[in-house]
């Protein structure tokens, strides 16, 4: 094992804890970085549309890995952000500016879903997220305020610096930057009183109290951070699709994003990023797979959403901490070799009230 | 001045009684103890006071203001910090994160500045862990500092609940059964804690309790209630001799 000898605060408030993690991490930077140089550009921009589901992914798991708030709405979050990208570039208004607005709407909406949500929790909360994102669909569908009146509302093109936003590889280096933007601030929030008061609020609302977390506002920052990165996602979606119609951000994509949080494992944002990885290449995986499958069976319609399904269960009876779980316990093998033991984790199996479904 | 006054304070949950016009004053720097019977509205108390319920009747001042206008979220910033019978953890924290939530009440910086981890939000954060480490030495808590909470034994998590607590630095504790659970040797421990936290941190204790013994060995004074009435008050050996407090108990 690797025990830290501490001899600072700093080396708790630190966001990561030995020196060589920033070797590792820095090589990542410079692969992810380089990589749309090497790759051909098809897979720049599915590898940049990982990044935007990470985005939205990251935004949900404050609120739901770290608040303890389920939602099953988010895809309307990041329908907003879209729409108000949309509709700032279209009026004139330039890039980042519209990114950040489209955000801020969100963010805004973010509040006023999570005024009436303060009181639910568990399954009535996921209801009640699930009715707000058909509402909000059906009127970005047939409210000619919000679409402009058109079906398929276009989405302009903006350049930075001479490079199209919409091209790959511009497409590629906004979207990690977004991604790194908002896993930074998320870190930054979870070691800072806010996050851990959003820890308090999932383990134990009474408690947090009465240690004077305020809860209404507590749920409504949490609900206005999660929906205005969900936003951001949603801006950059708009950009991936290039069209936009309220029916890409239906209950299927919500549905989708709160699989990349469990998949990933509640309470982490490395989960988070992996969980968006994971689903993002399981896409392109059951496609190709069709190729070999009987065609009774690759003819189905539902066979995408079977295999979710399938490995929704899969997580949730055998690895409940989701991809970081398996990853730490992985990491913890190596580290301690020969001594790990499968009992290590065993206790840490509680499960967690976000979990619960109260 | 007394520095917590409770005069007449009544809540009923339909026909129950919970509490029934019970007053006390709690003196800054002593033990008040509140003993009774199961269901004598002992815990109710508590909760009045911490105000996770509000009393149908009666006045609660503390410090000489009036406590039930503060909501609930306020108390512990008067200077009022509370643990609980059945363990209120955040179950998938450390105990560091557990403390340093105890030090909330005294968070200086906003939600802006924190996700951009300013300067001042690290020195602010400096400041809490040098709060908590002091509650941790206090405590002997060093063992578990990075420890998750949900794997604890049972004797820890009460220890930390009582550090989460006081790491707010309160003035007043309110502790609900602190030694329900404990074996005989953490009950000494727990004594022990009570009288330095008394008389080093200056925190003056009002606690609910069932072990009488370590009643004796840390009240000042105690309350005995019964179906929600205060029937006695006085030292621990007065109201073991009163007559009610032995009719309450032994149903004589």
């Amino acid at each position: 094992m690797r025990y830290v000898f501490k001899t600072s605060h700093d080396q708790d408030i630190d966001l990561l804890r030995h020196k060589q993690d920033w070797g590792w991490y820095a090589a990542l930077a410079a692969l992810l970085l380089a990589l749309p140089l090497a790759i051909p550009a098809y897979h720049v921009s599915e590898l940049a549309f990982v990044f935007v589901l990470a985005i939205g992914s990251v935004g949900l798991m404050l609120l739901t890995g770290f608040t303890g708030l389920i939602s099953l709405g988010h895809a309307a979050f990041l329908l907003i952000g879209a729409y108000v990208e949309a509709h700032a570039l279209r009026a004139g208004i330039p890039f980042p500016v519209s990114l950040a607005l489209a955000g801020l709407a969100a963010g805004a909406i973010g509040i006023l879903l999570g005024l009436p949500a303060l009181r639910l929790s568990g399954l009535y909360l996921a209801i009640a997220t699930l009715a707000f994102s058909a509402i909000v669909e059906h009127l970005f569908a047939h409210w000619k305020f919000l679409s402009a009146g058109e079906a398929f509302l276009s989405v302009p093109n903006p350049a930075i610096g001479g490079v199209r936003l919409g091209s790959g590889i511009g497409y590629y280096y906004v979207a990690l930057a977004v991604l790194a933007g908002s896993i930074l601030l998320s870190l930054n929030l979870l070691r800072a009183p806010l996050g851990r008061a959003f820890i308090a609020l999932r383990d134990s609302p009474i408690a947090a109290v009465t240690l004077g977390v305020p809860l209404a506002r507590t749920k409504a920052t949490a609900f206005a951070l999660s929906a205005a990165i969900g936003g951001l996602a949603g801006a950059l979606y708009a950009h991936k699709i290039s069209s936009l119609t309220a029916d890409s951000f239906d209950v299927l994509l919500s549905l989708k994003l709160l699989m990349m949080v469990v998949v990933g494992g509640l309470g982490s944002i490395k989960g988070a990023v992996l969980g968006a990885v994971f689903l993002g290449l399981l896409d392109p995986a059951i496609a190709h797979a069709k190729d070999y499958l009987p065609p009774r069976i690759a003819g189905q319609s539902g066979l995408q959403l079977a295999v979710y399904g399938l490995i929704l269960v899969f997580f949730v009876l055998f690895e409940p901490q989701g991809l970081a779980g398996r990853w730490a316990k992985i990491k913890a093998y190596f580290q301690g070799f020969p001594i790990y033991r499968r009992a290590m984790f065993k206790r840490t199996k509680a499960y967690m009230s976000s979990e619960r479904m109260r | 001045m007394s520095l917590l006054r409770v005069d007449d304070l009544s809540l009923w949950f339909g026909g129950v009684r919970a509490v029934d016009g019970v007053s006390f004053d709690v003196e800054p720097g002593e033990v008040f103890t509140i003993i009774g019977p199961n269901g004598a509205g002992k815990t109710t108390v508590i909760n009045l006071l911490s105000r996770l319920l509000s009393p149908r009747a009666g006045r609660v001042s503390f410090d000489g203001q009036n406590l039930l206008s503060v909501p609930p979220h306020g108390v512990i910033g008067r200077g009022i910090a509370r643990t609980f019978q059945n363990l209120e953890l955040f179950e998938h924290a450390t105990v560091m994160q557990n403390l340093l939530l105890g030090r909330h009440t005294h968070r200086a910086t906003g939600f802006v500045s924190e996700m951009l981890f300013l300067p001042h939000v690290r020195a602010a954060e400096r400041a809490h862990r040098e709060k908590v480490e002091a509650v941790i030495d206090f405590l002997d808590l060093h063992r578990h500092r990075d420890s998750m909470v949900a794997g604890l034994p049972y004797g820890v998590r009460k220890n930390v609940e009582l550090g989460r607590a006081l790491a707010s630095e309160p003035r007043l504790l309110l502790l609900d059964e602190p030694a329900a659970g404990l074996n005989p040797e953490e009950t000494e421990d727990l004594a022990f804690w009570i009288e330095d936290m008394v008389a080093d941190l200056g925190v003056t204790i009002l606690m609910v309790e069932h072990d009488l013994a370590l009643v004796n060995e840390v009240s000042d004074r105690v309350l005995v209630m019964n179906q929600g009435q205060a029937i006695a008050r006085g030292t621990p050996a007065e109201v073991q001799r009163d007559p009610a407090v032995i009719e309450a108990y032994l149903g004589a």
